[in-house]
């Protein structure tokens, strides 16, 4: 059975903004964030590429990449 | 299929409800941080911060070669393809807060997408539809404000049967000492469409119009994880359908027909989280939507480790996705449909990527400190499209 997607937004808010006032990383922690492998598409050139490759051969658009609709006739 | 994505909630949930904030601790053991004195900025955590402050250029450059296989789906379309692609991006921090960014592209597409097995001489009336050059350029400005960066993008697109003028504004801020990072993006494409039909006869030139507001929060949880959240919607009005593609109906070839209106909505979740300083995990869930019936679910799971001294980084990537099929979507048709496409892109499948990328960081190119990197990827529909891209590039500051 699906999960109904207004209850789901409700549940990924809710763990987002839980999160959020849960705990602070201090200034001195954050070196580790800071490595490229903690960065969500820290090869931004790549992401874009991979997204430019499958969003025209998925119905789906959006959230790993800046690619959007429209722009060229692949979309 | 439901149950899996759950597990991945619950997994996130688990390793973030309020972890207690342990130390981390260096690979001899000291704790991570402790030798940073007051004042020091680390790398900005979450941005990856790419620039030397002594060096305001940037030049990268990536290549892709890309090769589709036609191995099933509808009977009557080939869709064999390769794609030659490069890109070329070129940043100047133009002043402490100014930085100015130029981005050419060049796609070279030898495709069969308008090759009929059964319809041999249509083909040379398509002209240059069958093997065509997309070229396009954009310039991006970026202005700094108190914890606030502003951005704004235009440019333009063009190909053989397609013209795109696009423009884009932007905004991120940082609040809570950098621990929480919002987005914002606005783009909108003004497209014209070339009316080549299959059948090679020309009609009127078509407008296409896209709309796409994107709104993200990155929230640092622990000094090992951090997640995000992003809300995409996309609203197209014009003509959406491909002007070159065609159904059967009854056994007689007749134009793609789709509604002239489309809103796409996605949600997506990201978690990154290390496990020590060589190895991290990332895990992405996306919910997509759309009014013509397409609703898509990605699985996007990452696996990242450095070799040796790290000066190497691997990054290893497996991705699901499966989508139903658009209300208008049939194989073949038996009467004529107010809205009627054949295109398995728009059917119902699954997905499955496998990929793999090697970045050699630190390293000497062209007279300056770099990076390269390499990557392979595969991906196989049920539907018998099967792809392969090999990419490749480097970035040097100066």
């Amino acid at each position: 059975m699906r999960l109904p997607r207004s209850r789901l937004l409700v549940l990924l808010l809710t763990v987002l903004l839980f999160s959020a006032s849960c705990t602070r990383v201090r200034f001195n922690q954050k070196e580790l964030l800071g490595d490229d492998m903690m960065v969500f598409d820290h090869d931004e050139m790549g992401s874009d590429l991979q997204n430019h490759v499958l969003t025209p051969r998925e119905g789906s658009i959006g959230g790993f990449s800046s690619v959007g609709a429209g722009g060229c006739g692949c979309n | 299929m439901q149950l899996i994505l759950r597990c991945c909630l619950v997994l996130m949930c688990c390793s973030t409800v309020c972890a207690e904030d342990q130390p981390l601790l260096e690979d001899d053991g000291s704790i991570l941080g402790a030798d940073l004195l007051e004042g020091e900025a680390p790398k900005e955590a979450g941005t990856g911060l790419s620039y030397d402050h002594e060096k305001r250029q940037q030049l990268q450059v990536k290549l892709l070669a890309y090769n589709q296989s036609d191995n099933g789906g509808i009977e009557q379309v080939d869709e064999d393809a390769s794609i030659f692609e490069t890109v070329i991006v070129y940043s100047n921090k133009v002043s402490e807060r100014d930085t100015l960014s130029v981005r050419l592209l060049n796609d070279v597409v030898s495709s069969a997408s308008i090759k009929r097995e059964h319809n041999a001489q249509y083909r040379s009336l398509q002209g240059g539809a069958s093997g065509t050059v997309y070229t396009n350029a954009n310039i991006g400005w970026q202005h700094q404000v108190e914890n606030w960066k502003l951005k704004l993008n235009g440019g333009i697109g063009k190909e053989y049967a397609y013209e795109s003028i696009n423009l884009g504004i932007g905004a991120i801020g940082e609040f809570n000492e950098k621990n929480t990072t919002v987005s914002i993006n606005l783009q909108s494409f003004t497209d014209t469409v070339r009316m080549i039909r299959f059948n090679g006869v020309e009609e009127a030139d078509e407008d296409r119009d896209s709309l796409t507001l994107e709104i993200g929060v990155t929230q640092l949880l622990t000094p090992r994880s951090l997640m995000s959240l992003t809300l995409h919607h996309s609203m197209q009005d014009g003509f959406l359908a491909t002007q070159f593609n065609s159904v059967f109906v009854g056994g007689i070839e007749d134009y793609e027909i789709l509604p002239d209106t489309r809103d796409r909505t996605s949600l997506t979740l990201r978690y990154k989280q290390a496990l020590n300083q060589r190895m991290a995990w990332e895990a992405g869930l996306r919910y997509y939507t759309d009014d013509w019936g397409i609703d898509g679910e990605t699985v996007d799971l990452k696996y990242f480790q450095y070799l040796g001294d790290r000066s190497v980084l691997m990054e290893y990537n497996y991705r699901f996705y499966v989508q139903s099929e658009a209300d208008y979507y049939q194989e073949e048709f038996s009467s004529p449909q107010k809205y009627q496409t054949s295109d398995p892109d728009l059917g119902d499948f699954t997905g499955h990527m496998f990929g793999v990328k090697s970045t050699f960081k630190q390293r000497r190119i062209f007279g300056q400190t770099g990076e390269w990197d390499v990557g392979l990827n595969y991906y196989t529909r049920d539907n018998g499209l099967d792809m392969m891209w090999l990419t490749t590039g480097f970035k040097i500051n100066f």
